[in-house]
């Protein structure tokens, strides 16, 4: 049902896009650590994944993503002996809605929500995810390519459990390119 | 005096964490020492009971006002295989403080919440974290964490399967990552 929803959401962006006037559509790529947050049995990964930007309005930029992280292993003395737990790997997608500032050089809070999976042995669960975070992002002039940096705040509801969630600090490094313009510019 | 765009945000954080707000809960660990060693003989112990009471864990008692479940738990411990056949060592969890003598008592009372496999006479077998998270019961799994929400009380009681058996717990611990407000 989440992900429904998600999905929908994500088709009603981009059919609101397409309708919309002076719309663009882009695509891109990002990687980035990912630092789990006061998590006892979750150890710092790797995130990476696509994003599709697509410009609604001038300020308003709608995101659907796609995005992978790998947790790291997480060690734990119990009376000398130490354990180890495999870290969370996460699959997300879902959508960020960005207000975009400035031209050229851009910075961009965001928020969003998505459906994620999260997995290590004794743990498969789906939930909904919550993203929070501000953008920089640089596209220089006349090439269509724009370079993203993001400190992003990820929320992942425990599963049947909406009272708690886990949480992430991601850093990441991402490039875009901008596919489709509409109208199209001469 | 403050300005409201100190203040503003000031009491916004305030009201997540007063409100136990999802954003505000943390993944602490925490664990739960079985006795060292113990013993399980179908000839003559025949099952381990050991009450529980999380109280006694101070990061519990810490956060057990905020506490909002379980994240991950786990049965860790060393299991030799003293006398008997190749087998299962199980763990059953009766809610509150209980005193069953038989095994027959405690399945008829409590929950499967916990079994791990033995290997013959002679093996040795250490139950690391991520293997025992993998062996939970989830009905079992339920209660544990429906108690820890609760009182904290409740009674364990560990046995083996093979018919006859001598199995010897070392290390033994209940590891718990609660979910709990910072």
């Amino acid at each position: 049902m989440k992900k429904l929803s998600v999905c929908l959401v994500t088709l009603a962006i981009v059919t609101l896009a397409g309708s919309a006037s002076a719309a663009s559509i882009g695509i891109g790529a990002f990687g980035g650590t990912s630092v789990p947050i006061v998590q006892a049995d979750n150890g710092s990964g790797a995130t990476f994944g696509i994003r599709v930007p697509v410009s609604v309005v001038p300020l308003l930029t709608i995101e659907p993503y796609f995005a992978k992280t790998n947790g790291g292993d997480k060690n734990q003395d119990v009376n000398g002996i130490s354990y180890t737990r495999s870290g969370i790997d996460v699959t997300s997608f879902g959508a960020n809605a960005m207000l975009m500032f400035g031209t050229g050089l851009q910075m961009y809070p965001f928020v969003g929500i998505g459906s994620a999976t999260a997995k290590r042995p004794g743990l498969d669960a789906s939930s909904t995810q919550y993203n929070f975070g501000l953008g920089l992002g640089f596209s220089p002039p006349v090439i269509k390519i724009a370079i993203h940096v993001r400190g992003e705040l990820s929320a992942l509801l425990e599963p049947d459990n909406s009272e708690s969630s886990r949480k992430w600090a991601n850093l990441t490094v991402g490039v875009s390119y901008g596919l489709l313009k509409f109208p199209p510019v001469p | 005096m403050l300005k409201p765009r100190i203040l503003l945000p000031a009491v916004g954080v305030c009201a997540l964490v007063a409100s136990g707000c999802f954003m505000t809960q943390a993944q602490v660990f925490t664990h739960f020492d079985l006795p060292t060693p113990f013993t399980i003989d179908s000839g003559s112990t025949l099952l381990e009971r050991i009450p529980v009471d999380l109280n006694t864990i101070p990061d519990y008692r810490k956060h057990k006002d905020n506490l909002n479940g379980l994240s991950d738990a786990a049965v860790v411990g060393k299991f030799t295989n003293i006398a008997g056949g190749a087998g299962s060592v199980e763990i059953w969890i009766t809610p509150d403080a209980t005193s069953y003598t038989t095994i027959a008592q405690v399945k008829a009372n409590g929950t499967l919440m916990w079994s791990g496999s033995i290997g013959a006479t002679g093996s040795v077998h250490t139950v690391d974290w991520d293997e025992s998270a993998r062996l939970f019961n989830s009905a079992g799994k339920a209660i544990l964490i429906h108690e820890a929400k609760g009182d904290g009380v409740f009674t364990i009681y560990a046995f083996g399967t093979q018919g006859v058996y001598t199995i010897k717990v070392e290390d033994g611990s209940i590891m718990l990552t609660i979910d709990g407000g910072v």
